[in-house]
């Protein structure tokens, strides 16, 4: 697979199995076995109830757009301006939310609130990246 | 902070240097301009310094990290200025506010006498502060670098501000005018001369929209220090002291630095409040409790925060009059006014000003500063 020209996640013990998910074309997230409390970014101690204990979970992928910008300048490579980067909240969870893209949506069209589900961009062999797209 | 250290501890002594865009001259030279500035300012000479506290870090996402050029360490000061150190600490995250609390706790302990804080800041020539080179992403940054996001949360925490509470961009503006209207009372300020028109601003180069160009603060060389002591050796000192009244960490209620101070609310006749973002104003002005939720905007375009309003605020223009020094100048300010000393920015009958610095993702302390 060609080198990316985005920047590409540098897994760690916690977010290994988020981003290896995402490759697979699966939003994962690790959600605490004694509270059931979802949680990102990934962690392996529930902040909530400091159980050690997690399991991760498929999500729908389903969200709605939080709150968003539009990027009209290119500080970060292998990005064109301009661009809508967004805070989603998963459908599972009040408050669980990413940052991400919303693509496949002009920059004039996203609104707060919007519903929107993930697609993923492959960034390496091994590292997905998930995006979210307007949903009809 | 305990009440029982309220008023121990001062600031006796202030110094700067010229903020510029492109600097002539190294980072360490500036540093060391701004310490002699401070210990001169505070009638002790090197000889008497026997604390350091700095908070060194570069934040910009391609900085080199390299003492004396980018950013200025304890090791630098105390060798360029042959300091004989018994207590020293550098402050990984670069918020000066840290650097005045960690001074005050050295104090408190016997650990200093004398303590210098210094923050000098690098606008490496050639370079954008956000620009991002690397390829590759970890830590916080592997959810935010992979969608061409740098520091642009604060960019969404607007756009959700305004959509919720109904503030607009005039609002914004009426807070950027402020700053820059502050910022001509300001020798210091890189703004100085420069007022700015509503036009200019709604016209200006959208950066993460909503926010355009005016609504950042500004990348800029410069350093600054203060000095610090004991209450006791500070009433020996030729300034009128700007006593620490009390401090709270910003992750605490917004409450915890009018009970740590004993000094109410109404009591506080002008506020320093981080502005690295213009709308960190709003966000400071309800957190602490100066108006409700979502009233910020409105409570900020009735005039309040001008100098001559009820709650003058960052009266010598802010990051974004001045320039960005991490929180620096509103320390300098917030001790300026305390002593007497500001000028024509004086605020008439001044006893108390509360120094609030940090943001969301870099948390920081609200310092009160006061007469005693």
């Amino acid at each position: 697979m060609a080198q990316s020209e985005k920047p590409v996640p540098a897994p760690d013990v916690d977010s290994a199995p988020y981003w290896a998910a995402a490759a697979a074309g699966e939003l994962k997230l690790p959600t605490c076995r004694s509270c059931q409390t979802i949680l990102f970014p990934p962690r392996s101690v529930c902040p909530q109830c400091l159980g050690s204990e997690v399991d991760w979970t498929a999500l729908s992928g389903r969200a709605a757009v939080h709150s968003f910008g539009i990027m009209h300048d290119s500080f970060i490579k292998g990005f064109e301006p301009p661009y809508i980067v967004a805070s989603v909240e998963l459908e599972e969870q009040a408050g669980l939310r990413l940052t991400t893209n919303i693509v496949n949506c002009g920059v004039g069209d996203v609104y707060i609130g919007m519903p929107v589900s993930v697609i993923f961009d492959r960034r390496d062999d091994d590292i997905g990246v998930p995006l979210f797209e307007p949903r009809g | 902070m305990d009440v029982s250290a309220r008023n121990k501890t001062a600031i006796v002594g202030v110094g700067y240097t010229e903020i510029v865009r492109n600097p002539e001259r190294s980072l360490g030279s500036y540093a060391v301009e701004a310490a002699l500035n401070a210990i001169d300012d505070a009638g002790l000479t090197t000889k008497e310094i026997d604390g350091y506290s700095g908070t060194p870090k570069a934040a910009n996402a391609s900085a080199f990290h390299w003492d004396g050029v980018d950013e200025v360490t304890d090791r630098y000061m105390a060798q360029a200025l042959g300091l004989g150190l018994r207590w020293s600490r550098d402050l990984n995250r670069g918020v000066v506010a840290d650097g005045i609390v960690a001074a005050v706790e050295a104090l408190l302990t016997g650990s200093a006498n004398y303590v210098l804080c210094v923050r000098a800041m690098y606008d490496r020539p050639g370079t954008r502060y956000a620009q991002r080179d690397s390829l590759v992403a970890g830590g916080p940054e592997q959810f935010t670098a992979p969608y061409g996001l740098g520091n642009g949360a604060s960019a969404m925490w607007l756009a959700r501000y305004m959509h919720d509470y109904g503030a607009t961009k005039e609002d914004l503006f009426h807070v950027v005018k402020t700053l820059r209207d502050h910022a001509q009372l300001n020798p210091y300020a890189f703004w100085n001369g420069k007022t700015i028109t509503e036009e200019q601003y709604l016209g200006a180069r959208l950066i993460v929209e909503p926010m355009c160009l005016f609504d950042y603060d500004i990348p800029v060389t410069g350093a600054g220090a203060v000095v610090l002591t004991t209450a006791d050796r500070a009433a020996a000192l030729p300034h009128n002291p700007a006593f620490v009244a009390g401090y709270a960490n910003s992750r605490e209620p917004g409450q915890a630095v009018f009970d740590a101070s004993g000094i109410g609310r109404d009591e506080v006749q002008a506020a320093q409040l981080y502005d690295g973002f213009v709308q960190f104003i709003w966000h400071w002005l309800e957190v602490l409790g100066f108006c409700g939720r979502g009233e910020a905007h409105a409570f900020a375009r009735e005039g309040n925060i001008a100098l001559g309003g009820a709650l003058p605020v960052t009266t010598f223009g802010g990051s974004q009059g001045e320039g960005r020094l991490h929180g620096m100048g509103h320390v300098r300010e917030g001790a300026m006014q305390v002593m007497g000393r500001a000028g024509e920015r004086q605020v008439a009958g001044l006893q108390n000003c509360l120094v609030a610095l940090g943001i969301d993702t870099v948390p920081g302390y609200s310092i009160m500063l006061s007469t005693g």
